[in-house]
């Protein structure tokens, strides 16, 4: 399959949710990434989901390709796996702080197993994320290739359209138990305070779906939120750029 | 960026150089909207609710677009002149709010110390007022927007009949760079690596770079190193494509982007005295001549010379403003955070300039009015083509909708 036929079946034309698919993987993909390799796991257990109502969508916030995993597993229930993956993978010769090329490949294996599926145009939604997104599994050191990111509420839709597409509650998928990582928070709680009800679940803990409070994270609603946040992110003790970032270059 | 507010009354409509074309039917908007993220790394088509790709053109008369590309030029020309200049007058570098280690570094350089550009890029952003052309600013050091001025106009010219790109400055750039570097050494692109709207410019770059057979390289400042003047990764460098602002950069270690160093850097360091918005304080001190700046850029002033604060006929913006984030109008701001601005300007004036608010002339759409700003690319001083916004307040930023602006052919033009 070529990268536009790839994005085509992730983000498919009149889809409701397709607008907020991210290109940034299937931008890069040659054609080795673009083919499919990486099995993806059939066995996961998604007792949990079946329970969900009409009015969920979700956001699956797990390591590399498990979510990419878990959302076309989701996908038979009547999910749309909408892919939120914001990092460029290396540039040749150069190892990333990030491993993203699993997640490409995942990305390529899941594209027929959706154009199978031929789900329908407004499937509720499940974003995927990377929960790895800004853990660097190598120290920075010359050559190395920082590609950690962070998710912005401005990823997602507002809590004012998910509410007009019926969409009442959100259910966050994560690996382990533990409050929702600092970045989603930001996210989750404009959504809260909007009365969308937010329930986690793990996927370590047997446990179903439970209900969950978010609390007001640092620089809550403040309109340079976006801004802070990615500074935050280049002053990060894991990597960085050893001086203040305080925008993009692009003017 | 630019501003624009509605101090005076509205302008006749009809007398706008600009029209909208026809909006793209759905299903060539989703083509043009998958070639365009796909194959031109525009990576950011939706923004929360919006969507940031403009599914109609704007159409720019010929007339008009002669105008503006003659005034890119000229302003182009003033600016780089003025450049030259100001890098062999250090004295005038704390008046352009430069940082304390860029003005240490520049203190001793002389012209003959300018780094060689094979490309040099500027864009500036125009708005049409009431009845003329003006622009609110200059993107000097890192000016982005390829994609969105080269491949956006360009598939969208496929659909609207009678108008075609002002330019590709893709192309140009690229072009202007395999004119100047030598093809067997490898090119090395800076960005910083955690931004992608950084990223999807230099990856646009990049792939324009391997259609002249050129080897490239992302990496980081701190990864280049230099002999003699000469960058070196494990090899010798060819040419540093920076996309990475001048101020993020180390003085001590980058120096050879600044002064000094003999291989080509695009954009040289030394934009960062003209990107700098204080840039027109130093204008009354230069012997440069600089005839078309003041007629086209609104007054602009040091914010302690001017009442600003109550006068609501000026904003402030700091001096290195690069996607107009810290543009501060009193009316468009809530009381908290203009309280943050008038502080953040009192303890450091010198990082902030005072500018007179000009009227962006609104164009009707079938969405309601909107604002546009056209940002006219120069490269080595020739107008090579318009990265079009329009944003729906007064108020052009990172936010704002990008549109192909094509320029409408007149009777007898040849396509």
């Amino acid at each position: 399959m070529t990268k536009e036929q790839i994005f085509e079946l992730w983000a498919p034309r009149g889809a409701a949710w397709s607008p907020w698919a991210k290109p940034v993987l299937f931008s890069q993909m040659d054609r080795a990434d673009a083919a499919p390799s990486t099995p993806l796991n059939p066995e996961a257990d998604l007792a949990w989901a079946a329970g969900l109502q009409t009015d969920a969508a979700i956001v699956v916030d797990l390591p590399g390709p498990m979510g990419v995993s878990i959302g076309v597993s989701l996908a038979p229930l009547g999910y749309r796996p909408v892919p939120l993956y914001n990092a460029c993978p290396e540039p040749p010769g150069m190892p990333s702080m990030v491993d993203i090329r699993p997640i490409m490949n995942a990305v390529a294996t899941a594209a027929p197993i959706l154009e199978q599926l031929a789900l329908h145009p407004d499937a509720r939604p499940a974003f995927l994320l990377d929960a790895d997104r800004n853990h660097a599994r190598i120290l920075r050191s010359p050559g190395a290739f920082d590609n950690r990111s962070i998710s912005l509420p401005t990823d997602f839709p507002s809590s004012s359209l998910l509410l007009a597409r019926g969409i009442q509650r959100i259910l966050l998928v994560t690996a382990n138990p533990g409050p929702p990582q600092a970045d989603l928070s930001h996210t989750l709680r404009r959504w809260q305070d909007a009365k969308l009800k937010i329930q986690v679940k793990a996927l370590s803990d047997p446990a179903l779906p439970a209900p969950i409070t978010i609390s007001r994270p640092w620089a809550f609603g403040l309109f340079w939120y976006n801004l802070a946040a990615t500074v935050r992110l280049m002053r990060s003790p894991l990597g960085g750029f050893g001086g203040a970032l305080p925008m993009p270059s692009a003017g | 960026m630019g501003l624009v507010t509605a101090l005076r009354p509205p302008p006749r409509l009809s007398a706008l150089p600009l029209r909208v074309g026809q909006t793209l039917d759905a299903e060539v908007f989703h083509e043009v909207r998958q070639s365009l993220v796909l194959d031109g790394c525009k990576w950011d088509p939706q923004v929360g609710d919006v969507e940031t790709i403009s599914r109609f053109p704007l159409l720019l008369s010929s007339e008009h677009w002669r105008s503006i590309s003659r005034l890119a030029q000229s302003l182009a020309t003033e600016l780089m002149a003025a450049e030259r200049e100001l890098l062999a007058r250090p004295k005038l570098h704390g008046t352009l709010g430069l940082p304390r280690r860029i003005r240490a570094l520049l203190r001793h350089a002389r012209c003959a110390d300018a780094v060689p550009c094979p490309a040099r890029v500027l864009r500036f952003d125009f708005h049409w007022t009431d009845d003329s052309w003006c622009i609110s600013e200059v993107n000097s050091d890192v000016p982005g927007g390829f994609t969105e001025a080269s491949t956006l106009p360009r598939l969208v010219a496929k659909h609207s009949p009678g108008a075609r790109p002002a330019g590709d400055p893709g192309a140009i750039w690229a072009e202007a760079m395999s004119k100047s570097i030598p093809p067997d050494e490898p090119i090395v692109l800076l960005a910083a690596s955690g931004f992608m709207e950084d990223q999807q410019v230099v990856i646009f770059l990049e792939r324009l770079l391997a259609g002249y057979g050129f080897r490239t390289r992302r990496t980081l400042p701190e990864h280049v190193k230099w002999r003699d003047g000469v960058a070196y990764l494990d090899e010798p460098v060819g040419a540093i494509v920076r996309f990475y602002q001048a101020e993020w950069l180390k003085a001590s270690r980058d120096r050879c982007m600044f002064v000094g160093g003999r291989t080509p850097v695009a954009n040289p360091c030394t934009a960062i005295l003209s990107e700098s918005k204080r840039f027109p304080l130093t204008w009354h001190k230069l012997a440069t001549p600089m005839p078309t700046w003041p007629r086209l850029l609104p007054e602009t002033r040091d914010p302690r010379e001017v009442d600003w604060q109550h006068d609501e006929s000026w904003l402030v913006k700091s001096a290195f403003c690069n996607t107009g984030d810290t543009v501060a109008m009193r009316s468009l701001l809530t009381d908290r955070q203009w309280r943050s601005v008038q502080r953040r300007v009192w303890l450091h004036p010198r990082d902030w300039i005072a500018q007179r608010r000009f009227a962006t002339a609104p164009l009707a759409t079938d969405a309601g009015s909107v604002f546009p700003c056209l940002g006219v690319y120069t490269i080595n001083g020739q107008a090579a083509g318009i990265y079009g916004r329009y944003s729906r307040t007064p108020l052009i930023d990172f936010s704002a909708i990008d549109v192909a602006v094509l320029i409408e052919d007149e009777p007898g033009d040849l396509r």
